[in-house]
């Protein structure tokens, strides 16, 4: 309609009044006072602006003014919709304006791009941990209930080593958990693993799980050691939980952002998948540290975790990943320990 | 097509005017969305995702305001207060039930009949708060569905289509649609919808018939491309990359097929008063869209949503029309209360509740 009338004299528009779909030809003038006429074929109404709600601006779709006692009057001329509320003092609002200027769409794109990459490496993290805090011990012991049974039915079998040897490593095993102060119930399981291989891994809630092939790959009792404070390190960051609560914080997220365009759900559940390897990376290192700090402390050499972790590599190169991640799985190993030529 | 129990109004004298033909005008554009979908993307970020509230009024009031008819926009009323309350007690709600089955599993047990019982509901007051949050010409939409209609269409028609090896499938779709479309309104004036059941079935038999055609069809291509390759290549990555890409191609076609069909199904038998729709949507038209927008989507990192969004939406609107007869300003409002609780609009915007059409 008139593009012209953006000096607020004329606004040309229809008049619905609510109670039937017929709308009729109507504009609104000679605004003055804080009110306005609005014209139509056969009569004029005086509009108290301070009594109407005008809609906000949205690009180019039509402006609309409710009249308190019903019926509206709507327009295309969203121009001189935003003169007239200039002249009653009311604001056209800010959002309306941003919405327009390719600039400020330039600035929060960059913005978004800025503060999403922040909030993955930081922020889900940062807020996996504090929820953890508050969550009682217990959760961990609930999560990791029942992984070992689905565990055993399919990829793991019962030890094959002597019953001497398995106590012995028992009692490695007490070694490494004594002083550790409060979380988990602790418990040792050997298991032959014929599929998985060298490998051991940690449940939420304190059961470790190392396998017949990597007990015969080490070459000395400390380097099992290394490994099982390494584990014991998940237990006692609660990785498990956190994972879970990382995972459920970067879906809302990616729900969030692209959440109305349904064709976009196999886009949407690759990129929690490619952040929660990154992820997992980060847990490894801090179990790692652990490992390392607890061998410190008992006087055990640095070059234990090393020799073992470069044999390992050297037997398999890379592992599967799963959903608790093995001990052998993610980092590179060149980040990991340092290897002899 | 022709519906007789129509208002009062239009039995009087028989409109003297020839029905005409009405497309539904769309003037939104990919440039104009993408600056309101990365402004309210900030500042849903900024404001911790209160702002998201007012974000979805913006979105469908561009969206609904972008398409006309008859030369007159559509318009969407909600209230950004009222969503929010709705998204604020299903994402509470949600996140508490997941951390509460994940150290109780025993309560995950509940998630049967809470979606059994709950899914109706969610689906009904999902549509009656749409409705009537959508207006044309000053006169809201409305829908006027109860619970138990909602309860007997999605679940006990969907259990009876699963104990019968799918045999009733096209029934229960059947009473799906009717129940989603024949209890919408315009104003005062009951929408239509009388779809015998056996168009129903015969939409699923051709349906059934040009899926397993496309599949054969990939299939062969695959098998020409092994071929022609040699089997020893069938483990290299160029090659098992074209399989799949083969597959992937067909499985949109597939999907385009049902969509398209399904939608003209829907729309293209509803009427209201003397008016009816027409939905002329392609299957192989819809499953190209649907292939370039994806492949779009994944080259720009997700930056061409928005663009994908306005072209899928034209596209739709463009093989749609109404064929009016009479006057379109006869329609009168409704006296209906206002409805503004959104919380079932948002649980089912939050679960991508799909209403079956
Ligand atoms: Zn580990």
């Amino acid at each position: 309609m008139s593009i012209l009338a953006s000096d607020a004299r004329v606004i040309d528009g229809t008049y619905f009044d609510g109670r039937s779909a017929r709308g009729v030809a109507a504009r609104l003038v000679a605004c003055a006072n804080g009110r306005c006429d609005l014209q139509m074929d056969d009569q004029q109404r005086c509009i108290d602006m301070a009594s109407v709600k005008v809609s906000a601006r949205i690009a180019h779709i039509p402006r609309r003014i409710d009249f308190s006692g019903g019926g509206h009057f709507e327009t295309l001329d969203n121009d001189g919709i935003d003169a007239l509320q200039i002249q009653h003092a009311q604001h056209p609002g800010l959002v309306q304006w941003f919405e327009r200027q390719w600039k400020v769409a330039l600035f929060s794109l960059l913005s978004v791009v800025l503060v999403a990459v922040l909030f993955f490496t930081f922020g889900v993290p940062w807020l996996a941990q504090r929820v953890a805090d508050v969550m009682p011990v217990s959760a961990d012991a609930h999560l990791g209930k029942g992984v070992l049974e689905v565990l055993d039915g399919r990829l793991l079998k019962p030890s094959a080593l002597s019953a001497e040897r398995q106590l012995q490593l028992q009692q490695r095993f007490d070694e490494v958990i004594r002083n550790q102060r409060g979380a988990g119930n602790w418990q040792f399981e050997l298991r032959n693993a014929p599929i998985v291989g060298a490998n051991a891994f940690a449940l939420p809630g304190g059961t470790v799980v190392m396998t017949d092939q990597l007990v015969a790959l080490a070459q000395h009792d400390e380097e099992l050691m290394a490994v099982m404070a390494h584990e014991v390190g998940h237990v006692r960051r609660r990785h498990g939980l956190r994972q879970l609560l990382q995972s459920l914080g970067v879906s809302a997220m990616a729900m969030a952002v692209f959440g109305d365009v349904t064709s976009l759900s196999t886009f949407t559940g690759v990129a929690p998948a490619l952040l929660q390897a990154g992820y997992s990376r980060d847990m490894e290192r801090e179990a790692d540290a652990y490992s390392r700090v607890w061998m410190g402390q008992h006087g055990i050499a640095q070059r234990r975790f090393d020799d073992l972790m470069c044999r390992l590599a050297a037997s398999h190169g890379s592992t599967s990943g799963s959903k608790y991640d093995y001990f052998a799985s993610h980092p590179a190993i060149s980040e990991r320990a340092r290897c002899a030529q | 097509m022709s519906n007789d129990n129509t208002d009062s109004v239009f039995d009087a004298p028989a409109p003297v005017t020839a029905p005409r033909t009405l497309p539904f005008e769309f003037r939104g554009s990919g440039s104009e969305y993408f600056r309101i979908w990365i402004v309210n993307l900030l500042l849903t970020i900024i404001t911790l995702g209160i702002y998201s509230a007012w974000a979805k009024v913006r979105r469908l009031r561009y969206f609904h305001g972008s398409t006309s008819l008859d030369g007159h926009a559509f318009d969407y009323h909600a209230e950004p207060k009222a969503i929010l309350i709705g998204r604020l007690i299903t994402v509470g709600g949600y996140t508490l039930f997941v951390l509460a089955g994940k150290i109780n599993p025993l309560l995950n047990l509940v998630v049967v009949p809470l979606l059994l019982f709950g899914l109706p509901w969610v689906i009904m007051r999902s549509r009656r708060f749409h409705l009537r949050m959508t207006s044309w010409r000053g006169l809201r939409f409305g829908f006027h569905g109860d619970y138990k209609g909602a309860f007997k269409a999605y679940i006990l028609w969907w259990l009876a289509a699963t104990f019968t090896a799918g045999i009733l499938f096209p029934v229960f779709l059947q009473r799906r649609l009717t129940y989603l479309l024949g209890n919408s309104a315009y104003g005062s004036q009951r929408a239509g919808y009388d779809v015998a059941i056996k168009q129903f079935y015969a939409f699923y038999g051709w349906f059934i018939l040009k899926a397993l055609g496309v599949l054969i069809l990939a299939a062969v291509v695959c098998g020409a491309l092994v071929a022609t390759t040699g089997s020893g290549a069938m483990g290299s990555a160029p090659v098992s990359g074209t399989l799949a890409a083969v597959f992937f191609v067909a499985g949109l076609l597939v999907a385009g097929i049902y969509q398209a069909g399904q939608l003209n199904l829907a729309f293209g038998n509803l009427t209201i008063g003397p008016h009816r729709i027409e939905s002329t949507l392609s299957g192989p038209g819809l499953a190209a869209l649907l292939l370039t927008n994806a492949l779009l989507i994944v080259i720009t990192l997700g930056l061409y949503s928005p663009w994908a969004k306005v072209r899928l939406i034209r596209y739709q609107l463009a093989h749609m029309q109404v064929i009016a007869t009479g006057d379109l300003g006869d329609f009168t409002a409704s006296a209906t209360a206002d409805d503004s609780k959104a919380l079932g609009d948002e649980i089912s915007d939050f679960f991508d509740v799909d209403f079956g059409i």
